[in-house]
């Protein structure tokens, strides 16, 4: 069971990894390969599906128990998330070369992992940690998408910059939408990312009164996810009011991003948390990567 | 006068501020998690006054928004977003100020009320004012469900009976709480009592169920009394107890499995300096030194985290009232949808 879903993994990670060459392409050249990368995208994520499909049948609960269950579930949430994105907004194609690639990295770091079946602690046992899950791939999702933009309006504003006159403009230059549509999508991110952390850190709250008795105890990824939740409301705060557009706003979202990063990912390897389920196979996969 | 007051609520109710109070959150989070005082920050004066600060702006920031804007449906879901920041910010202050939280041990047909003495560990906020004597808890009987021959999980059976005359028999397990009110009780570990019987020269000295602390560690869990003094005599001892006992090669005792199968209670008794072990199977006694050690019986006993906090209610509503005022805020809206299309 466990090589099936191994194998099938793999495929999606191929089929990922194709669909980001031809995101890639597709910005550098004059031909649109977006519709052929969104293609082999969706049949990336028929794959992942199968195979998270796969392990939820074998564990007998959705998975997101343990660094292999984590990260894979994450990629399978992110694709899901930029293929419904670029489903309702055709002209965010193009952010697939920067997402997807992600998708499969968290692939690769989830397979390297230890698939072993580990025991869930009773608490793990509520609906709220569903909805808890659910909303943390989603505000991943978001921030991800936003800081992507981010990063995009970065680089065609600096060579917007650079540009003479009479220079020859670049296929992929010319393919991004204008820099003001950039910022507002991204603006527009933020704001999905800020009410999905909110819901996040509710159903989090919830869950650990129930389990714990407390709703907050300034665990370190809890506190880490207040302070992402305040940089993006940060961020909002500071477009509407103070004009903080373009590269100001960029900036901070790329920031935040960072932050939600850590906060998901980077707290367990340092901290003794409430989500200590990832910290044991992640010190694995460093350690198992420098033998 | 009244150029004074538009002065302080143009201040108060300022956006900018709002900026730099989140900022100013956001940092000491971060420093709180990364200096050493740690969690020490969040109970600070600094910290306290920041959030009063920002609970004061959110007010009058709100108050302004909603006098404004009254009529207009685009701002109801801003409205209430920010009046549930207001809710969960008193109601985090209610918890900060007026909560308690302690560790209560109870044996099986034991007794125990809400004494600040009965804690063995107990944390109070500044407001509680020792406010105890809320509850009695009884220990009625306690379940071990094994999986295979390790412990899945423990249940209890308790009795709380309120100040109030009320009484309530619940089960309580690990993730499994009961909840009453205000208050509310977790079933945070458990463990076992052996009733050991000490003589000093054919006379009894001690004669209670002791209580052995419960250690998990990965893939074993050990019971064991740490050291200390023998009540009612002058010498000290330690021991670890030992459900199902197997001797190893090397002459050492260990745990076979989870289950009470070979019962064995293992001491070590300091007497006038010299460290004696003493190790008992259930019903054998054993002299040592003038003492006589009796192995009687074995209860069970479970340790429960109670906690009192009138803070509680007050954000949960906030959090309700939250996710409205979010799900408002992103409904999208005709009018916004038209002016998107003409823009882009």
């Amino acid at each position: 069971m466990v090589k099936t879903q191994l194998i099938i993994f793999w495929v999606a990670v191929g089929l990922y990894v194709a669909a980001s060459v031809l995101y890639i392409i597709g910005l550098n050249f004059k031909k649109d390969y977006n519709r052929l990368a969104v293609i082999f995208t969706t049949l990336g994520f028929v794959a992942n599906s199968v195979a998270t499909g796969l392990r939820w049948n074998q564990v007998g609960h959705f998975p997101y128990y343990g660094a292999y269950e984590v990260y894979t579930s994450y990629a399978w949430g992110l694709a899901l998330f930029f293929l419904t994105a670029q489903f309702f907004k055709p002209s965010l194609r193009f952010i697939g070369a920067f997402i997807i690639p992600i998708s499969f990295i968290m692939i690769g770091i989830g397979i390297m992992n230890s698939t072993e079946m580990k025991e869930i602690p009773r608490t793990y046992f509520t609906f709220w940690l569903g909805v808890h899950i659910a909303f943390a791939k989603l505000a991943y999702g978001s921030g991800l998408i936003a800081a992507a933009l981010s990063v995009i309006y970065l680089i065609k504003e600096r060579k917007s910059g650079e540009l003479g006159d009479e220079e020859k403009v670049p296929h992929w230059y010319d393919k991004l939408p204008e820099l003001k549509k950039i910022d507002y999508l991204s603006y527009r991110f933020v704001a999905l990312a800020f009410f999905m952390l909110a819901i996040m850190i509710i159903s989090g709250a919830i869950w650990a009164a129930k389990a714990w008795g407390r709703y907050w105890g300034w665990d370190p990824i809890e506190t880490w996810a207040l302070v992402s939740w305040l940089v993006y409301g940060l961020a909002l705060h500071l477009y509407r009011t103070s004009s903080w557009r373009g590269r100001k706003m960029a900036l901070i979202t790329i920031g935040a991003l960072i932050l939600v990063v850590f906060a998901f990912f980077g707290i367990p390897l340092i901290y003794d948390t409430a989500h200590e389920h990832l910290t044991v196979s992640l010190l694995t996969t460093i350690g198992q990567s420098q033998a | 006068m009244i150029k004074y007051t538009k002065c302080i609520n143009k201040i108060l109710s300022s956006r900018k501020l709002a900026i730099y109070l989140i900022a100013g959150i956001a940092l000491i989070s971060v420093f709180g998690m990364v200096l050493p005082a740690g969690k020490k920050i969040f109970k600070s004066i600094l910290f306290l006054i920041l959030i009063f600060c920002f609970l004061v702006n959110l007010i009058f920031c709100t108050s302004k928004q909603i006098f404004r804007h009254m009529k207009k449906r685009k701002f109801i879901g801003y409205s209430i977003f920010h009046l549930s920041l207001i809710v969960i910010t008193i109601g985090a202050l209610l918890t900060l100020g007026f909560s308690m939280n302690g560790y209560l041990v109870v044996g099986l047909g034991e007794i125990r009320g809400d004494k600040h003495e009965n804690y063995a560990k107990i944390e109070e906020g500044k407001f509680f004012n020792e406010r105890h004597g809320r509850f009695n808890i009884t220990l009625k009987d306690q379940t071990r469900y094994f999986k295979g021959e390790k412990i899945k999980y423990t249940s209890s059976l308790i009795n709380i009976g309120t100040n109030s005359g009320n009484q309530y028999t619940r089960e309580i397990s690990y993730g499994n709480p009961v909840t009453l009110g205000n208050l509310m009780f977790y079933h945070h570990n458990s463990g076992y009592a052996p009733l050991i019987e000490v003589k000093e020269n054919g006379k009894i000295v001690m004669q209670s169920y002791v209580i052995f602390r419960t250690e998990e560690h990965p893939n074993l869990v050990t019971f064991s009394l740490p050291a200390g003094k023998l009540p009612g005599t002058n010498i000290t001892w330690q021991g670890v107890f030992y459900p199902d006992a197997a001797v190893d090669k090397k002459g050492n005792y260990f745990n076979k499995t989870q289950l009470l199968r070979n019962l064995l209670l293992k001491l070590s008794v300091d007497i006038k300096g010299k460290s004696t072990p003493v190790v008992l199977k259930k019903g054998q006694t054993l002299a040592v030194g003038g003492y006589e050690f009796k192995f009687e019986d074995l209860s069970k006993w479970t340790g429960f985290d109670v906690i009192y906090d009138p803070g509680r209610r007050v954000v949960m509503f906030g959090g309700v009232l939250m996710t409205i005022g979010l799900v408002l805020m992103y409904l999208p809206l005709p009018q916004v949808k038209k002016k998107k299309t003409e823009e882009f």
